[in-house]
Protein backbone atom coordinates (compact mmCIF):
# COMPACT_ATOMS: atom_id res chain seq x y z
CA UNK A 1 0.00 0.00 0.00
CA UNK A 2 1.56 3.32 -0.96
CA UNK A 3 1.35 6.46 1.11
CA UNK A 4 -1.40 8.10 -0.91
CA UNK A 5 -3.63 5.06 -0.74
CA UNK A 6 -3.05 4.81 3.01
CA UNK A 7 -4.07 8.43 3.57
CA UNK A 8 -7.26 7.84 1.63
CA UNK A 9 -8.07 4.55 3.35
CA UNK A 10 -10.68 3.96 6.05
CA UNK A 11 -7.96 2.75 8.40
CA UNK A 12 -6.37 6.19 8.38
CA UNK A 13 -9.70 7.85 9.16
CA UNK A 14 -10.27 5.42 12.02
CA UNK A 15 -6.82 6.19 13.41
CA UNK A 16 -7.57 9.92 13.25
CA UNK A 17 -10.91 9.46 15.00
CA UNK A 18 -9.32 7.32 17.71
CA UNK A 19 -6.63 9.96 18.33
CA UNK A 20 -9.30 12.68 18.45
CA UNK A 21 -11.34 10.75 21.01
CA UNK A 22 -8.26 10.20 23.17
CA UNK A 23 -7.40 13.92 23.01
CA UNK A 24 -10.94 14.94 23.99
CA UNK A 25 -10.94 12.40 26.80
CA UNK A 26 -7.62 13.69 28.16
CA UNK A 27 -8.79 17.32 28.01
CA UNK A 28 -12.00 16.48 29.85
CA UNK A 29 -10.02 14.47 32.41
CA UNK A 30 -7.67 17.39 32.96
CA UNK A 31 -10.59 19.78 33.39
CA UNK A 32 -12.09 17.46 36.00
CA UNK A 33 -8.74 17.21 37.75
CA UNK A 34 -8.45 21.01 37.85
CA UNK A 35 -11.95 21.55 39.22
CA UNK A 36 -11.56 18.76 41.78
CA UNK A 37 -8.23 20.12 42.99
CA UNK A 38 -9.69 23.63 43.25
CA UNK A 39 -12.64 22.46 45.33
CA UNK A 40 -10.56 20.15 47.51
CA UNK A 41 -7.94 22.81 48.15
CA UNK A 42 -10.56 25.41 49.06
CA UNK A 43 -12.38 22.97 51.34
CA UNK A 44 -9.09 22.19 53.07
CA UNK A 45 -8.31 25.88 53.61
CA UNK A 46 -11.87 26.41 54.85
CA UNK A 47 -11.46 23.61 57.39
CA UNK A 48 -8.07 24.88 58.50
CA UNK A 49 -9.44 28.39 59.10
CA UNK A 50 -12.89 27.39 60.37
CA UNK A 51 -12.21 28.59 63.90
CA UNK A 52 -10.97 31.94 62.63
CA UNK A 53 -13.91 32.46 60.28
CA UNK A 54 -16.72 31.29 62.52
CA UNK A 55 -15.29 31.35 66.03
CA UNK A 56 -15.29 28.50 68.57
CA UNK A 57 -12.46 26.18 69.60
CA UNK A 58 -9.92 25.10 67.09
CA UNK A 59 -10.60 21.65 65.80
CA UNK A 60 -7.67 19.60 64.56
CA UNK A 61 -7.57 17.78 61.25
CA UNK A 62 -8.84 14.54 62.79
CA UNK A 63 -11.97 16.27 64.04
CA UNK A 64 -12.64 18.12 60.82
CA UNK A 65 -12.53 15.54 58.09
CA UNK A 66 -13.91 16.59 54.74
CA UNK A 67 -16.88 14.35 55.31
CA UNK A 68 -17.86 16.45 58.34
CA UNK A 69 -18.00 19.70 56.41
CA UNK A 70 -21.25 18.66 54.80
CA UNK A 71 -23.44 15.64 54.97
CA UNK A 72 -23.07 14.49 51.38
CA UNK A 73 -19.28 14.45 51.23
CA UNK A 74 -19.02 17.01 48.41
CA UNK A 75 -16.33 19.65 48.51
CA UNK A 76 -17.22 23.32 48.63
CA UNK A 77 -17.36 25.55 45.59
CA UNK A 78 -14.33 27.81 45.57
CA UNK A 79 -15.48 30.50 43.14
CA UNK A 80 -18.85 31.56 44.46
CA UNK A 81 -22.05 30.58 46.15
CA UNK A 82 -25.79 30.90 45.79
CA UNK A 83 -27.74 31.34 49.01
CA UNK A 84 -29.07 33.57 51.74
CA UNK A 85 -27.20 36.18 53.78
CA UNK A 86 -27.31 35.12 57.41
CA UNK A 87 -24.81 37.56 58.88
CA UNK A 88 -23.25 40.87 57.92
CA UNK A 89 -20.25 42.16 59.81
CA UNK A 90 -20.63 45.86 60.43
CA UNK A 91 -18.94 47.98 57.83
CA UNK A 92 -16.04 49.83 59.40
CA UNK A 93 -14.64 52.82 57.56
CA UNK A 94 -12.05 51.77 55.01
CA UNK A 95 -12.58 48.08 55.71
CA UNK A 96 -14.21 45.36 53.72
CA UNK A 97 -17.66 44.01 54.50
CA UNK A 98 -17.81 40.39 55.52
CA UNK A 99 -20.87 38.32 54.74
CA UNK A 100 -21.76 34.87 55.95
CA UNK A 101 -23.87 33.09 53.34
CA UNK A 102 -25.87 29.94 53.88
CA UNK A 103 -25.94 28.00 50.64
CA UNK A 104 -28.85 25.99 49.29
CA UNK A 105 -27.18 22.82 50.54
CA UNK A 106 -26.85 24.34 54.05
CA UNK A 107 -23.14 25.07 53.64
CA UNK A 108 -21.91 28.31 55.18
CA UNK A 109 -19.28 30.40 53.53
CA UNK A 110 -17.58 33.65 54.38
CA UNK A 111 -17.53 36.25 51.64
CA UNK A 112 -15.32 39.31 51.64
CA UNK A 113 -16.94 42.23 49.81
CA UNK A 114 -14.62 45.05 48.87
CA UNK A 115 -15.82 48.43 47.64
CA UNK A 116 -14.71 47.38 44.17
CA UNK A 117 -17.17 44.48 44.00
CA UNK A 118 -20.13 45.09 41.72
CA UNK A 119 -23.47 44.59 43.49
CA UNK A 120 -26.73 44.65 41.59
CA UNK A 121 -30.37 44.28 42.49
CA UNK A 122 -32.64 44.46 39.48
CA UNK A 123 -31.22 47.31 37.41
CA UNK A 124 -29.88 49.16 40.45
CA UNK A 125 -26.27 49.25 41.52
CA UNK A 126 -25.88 48.82 45.26
CA UNK A 127 -23.16 49.37 47.83
CA UNK A 128 -22.04 46.81 50.42
CA UNK A 129 -23.89 48.78 53.09
CA UNK A 130 -27.16 48.19 51.19
CA UNK A 131 -26.99 44.43 51.70
CA UNK A 132 -29.39 43.03 54.28
CA UNK A 133 -29.77 39.75 56.15
CA UNK A 134 -32.11 37.19 54.51
CA UNK A 135 -31.47 38.51 51.02
CA UNK A 136 -31.15 35.84 48.34
CA UNK A 137 -27.93 36.36 46.40
CA UNK A 138 -25.50 34.80 43.94
CA UNK A 139 -21.82 35.61 44.31
CA UNK A 140 -18.97 35.14 41.86
CA UNK A 141 -15.47 35.56 43.24
CA UNK A 142 -12.03 34.14 43.84
CA UNK A 143 -10.84 32.05 46.77
CA UNK A 144 -8.21 33.41 49.12
CA UNK A 145 -5.77 31.47 51.26
CA UNK A 146 -7.98 31.69 54.35
CA UNK A 147 -10.86 29.62 53.00
CA UNK A 148 -12.90 32.71 52.16
CA UNK A 149 -14.17 34.05 48.86
CA UNK A 150 -13.42 37.57 47.69
CA UNK A 151 -16.52 38.67 45.84
CA UNK A 152 -16.20 40.23 42.40
CA UNK A 153 -19.87 40.35 41.57
CA UNK A 154 -23.03 39.98 43.64
CA UNK A 155 -26.51 39.68 42.20
CA UNK A 156 -29.36 40.21 44.67
CA UNK A 157 -32.62 38.42 43.82
CA UNK A 158 -35.97 39.69 45.04
CA UNK A 159 -36.29 42.56 47.50
CA UNK B 1 -29.83 -48.72 -8.04
CA UNK B 2 -32.73 -48.16 -10.37
CA UNK B 3 -32.91 -51.88 -11.06
CA UNK B 4 -33.43 -52.58 -7.28
CA UNK B 5 -36.53 -50.40 -7.09
CA UNK B 6 -39.98 -52.04 -7.26
CA UNK B 7 -41.38 -52.20 -10.69
CA UNK B 8 -44.15 -49.55 -10.40
CA UNK B 9 -41.60 -46.96 -9.41
CA UNK B 10 -39.10 -47.71 -12.10
CA UNK B 11 -40.92 -45.69 -14.68
CA UNK B 12 -41.90 -42.90 -12.28
CA UNK B 13 -40.76 -39.57 -13.63
CA UNK B 14 -39.02 -37.38 -11.12
CA UNK B 15 -40.65 -33.97 -10.83
CA UNK B 16 -38.61 -31.16 -12.24
CA UNK B 17 -37.17 -29.06 -9.44
CA UNK B 18 -37.69 -25.32 -9.93
CA UNK B 19 -34.51 -23.28 -10.04
CA UNK B 20 -33.37 -21.97 -6.67
CA UNK B 21 -35.78 -24.07 -4.58
CA UNK B 22 -33.03 -25.46 -2.39
CA UNK B 23 -31.66 -22.00 -1.65
CA UNK B 24 -35.14 -20.66 -0.87
CA UNK B 25 -35.76 -23.53 1.56
CA UNK B 26 -32.50 -22.79 3.36
CA UNK B 27 -33.34 -19.09 3.51
CA UNK B 28 -36.73 -19.86 4.97
CA UNK B 29 -35.17 -22.07 7.67
CA UNK B 30 -32.67 -19.33 8.59
CA UNK B 31 -35.44 -16.71 8.65
CA UNK B 32 -37.60 -18.81 10.94
CA UNK B 33 -34.67 -19.38 13.31
CA UNK B 34 -34.07 -15.64 13.36
CA UNK B 35 -37.74 -14.94 14.06
CA UNK B 36 -37.69 -17.38 16.96
CA UNK B 37 -34.73 -15.65 18.62
CA UNK B 38 -36.23 -12.27 17.72
CA UNK B 39 -39.36 -13.11 19.76
CA UNK B 40 -37.15 -13.72 22.78
CA UNK B 41 -35.25 -10.49 22.18
CA UNK B 42 -38.51 -8.52 21.92
CA UNK B 43 -39.28 -9.46 25.52
CA UNK B 44 -35.76 -8.60 26.65
CA UNK B 45 -35.66 -5.19 24.92
CA UNK B 46 -39.18 -4.38 26.12
CA UNK B 47 -37.98 -5.01 29.67
CA UNK B 48 -34.82 -2.92 29.29
CA UNK B 49 -36.81 -0.08 27.68
CA UNK B 50 -39.29 -0.06 30.57
CA UNK B 51 -36.55 -0.23 33.22
CA UNK B 52 -34.48 2.50 31.55
CA UNK B 53 -37.56 4.72 31.27
CA UNK B 54 -38.23 4.26 34.97
CA UNK B 55 -34.58 4.99 35.79
CA UNK B 56 -34.73 8.09 33.57
CA UNK B 57 -37.63 9.47 35.61
CA UNK B 58 -35.74 8.82 38.87
CA UNK B 59 -32.50 10.28 37.54
CA UNK B 60 -34.29 13.34 36.16
CA UNK B 61 -35.90 14.08 39.54
CA UNK B 62 -32.53 13.66 41.21
CA UNK B 63 -30.94 16.00 38.65
CA UNK B 64 -33.66 18.61 39.28
CA UNK B 65 -33.01 18.46 43.02
CA UNK B 66 -29.25 18.65 42.51
CA UNK B 67 -29.57 21.62 40.12
CA UNK B 68 -31.66 23.46 42.69
CA UNK B 69 -29.27 22.57 45.50
CA UNK B 70 -26.18 23.68 43.59
CA UNK B 71 -27.63 27.07 42.61
CA UNK B 72 -26.55 26.48 39.03
CA UNK B 73 -29.81 27.73 37.53
CA UNK B 74 -29.49 31.05 39.36
CA UNK B 75 -25.89 31.27 38.18
CA UNK B 76 -26.92 30.63 34.58
CA UNK B 77 -29.60 33.34 34.87
CA UNK B 78 -26.74 35.83 35.29
CA UNK B 79 -25.88 35.23 31.63
CA UNK B 80 -29.16 36.94 30.75
CA UNK B 81 -29.17 39.65 33.42
CA UNK B 82 -25.50 40.48 33.87
CA UNK B 83 -23.62 39.37 30.78
CA UNK B 84 -21.09 42.19 31.18
CA UNK B 85 -20.14 41.09 34.68
CA UNK B 86 -20.00 37.47 33.59
CA UNK B 87 -17.49 38.44 30.89
CA UNK B 88 -15.44 40.52 33.32
CA UNK B 89 -15.15 37.62 35.76
CA UNK B 90 -15.29 34.94 33.07
CA UNK B 91 -12.65 32.72 34.66
CA UNK B 92 -14.35 32.64 38.06
CA UNK B 93 -17.78 32.23 36.41
CA UNK B 94 -16.57 29.30 34.36
CA UNK B 95 -14.93 27.71 37.40
CA UNK B 96 -18.06 28.19 39.48
CA UNK B 97 -20.23 26.71 36.71
CA UNK B 98 -18.01 23.63 36.48
CA UNK B 99 -17.89 23.25 40.26
CA UNK B 100 -21.68 23.51 40.52
CA UNK B 101 -22.46 20.95 37.81
CA UNK B 102 -24.24 17.90 39.26
CA UNK B 103 -22.07 15.49 37.27
CA UNK B 104 -23.42 12.20 38.55
CA UNK B 105 -27.09 12.98 38.11
CA UNK B 106 -26.55 14.42 34.61
CA UNK B 107 -24.55 11.33 33.69
CA UNK B 108 -27.36 9.14 35.06
CA UNK B 109 -29.97 10.95 32.97
CA UNK B 110 -27.88 10.71 29.79
CA UNK B 111 -27.08 7.05 30.43
CA UNK B 112 -30.78 6.26 30.94
CA UNK B 113 -31.66 8.07 27.68
CA UNK B 114 -28.89 6.20 25.87
CA UNK B 115 -30.06 2.79 27.11
CA UNK B 116 -33.70 3.61 26.38
CA UNK B 117 -33.06 4.77 22.81
CA UNK B 118 -30.74 1.81 22.11
CA UNK B 119 -33.29 -0.67 23.47
CA UNK B 120 -36.06 1.01 21.49
CA UNK B 121 -34.08 0.78 18.26
CA UNK B 122 -33.34 -2.92 18.74
CA UNK B 123 -36.94 -3.54 19.82
CA UNK B 124 -38.34 -1.95 16.65
CA UNK B 125 -35.94 -3.98 14.52
CA UNK B 126 -36.97 -7.24 16.15
CA UNK B 127 -40.69 -6.38 16.10
CA UNK B 128 -40.37 -5.93 12.36
CA UNK B 129 -38.72 -9.33 12.14
CA UNK B 130 -41.40 -11.04 14.26
CA UNK B 131 -44.52 -9.38 12.88
CA UNK B 132 -43.23 -8.42 9.45
CA UNK B 133 -44.29 -10.28 6.25
CA UNK B 134 -42.95 -13.80 6.36
CA UNK B 135 -40.76 -14.94 3.48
Amino acid sequence: MDIKTFFESKLFIKILIAIGIIVVFLLVFKAGEFVGFSKAGFSYRFAENYHRNFGGPRIGPMGMMFGDLDGDGDFMNAHGISGVIIKIDPVAAGQETTLVIKGRNNKEQTIIVSNLAAIRSGLENLKPADLKVDQNIVIIGSPDDKGQIEAKFIRVFGR
Amino acid sequence: MAKDMPKPYKDLKKPKMPNGLFERILEKIVAEKYRKTARQRVWLYSLTSAVSLFLFVLAFKLMQAELYRSGLLQLLSLIFFDLDQVFLAWSDTLSLTLESLPIFSVTGVLAAIFIFLGSLKLLVRDINAVFGASA
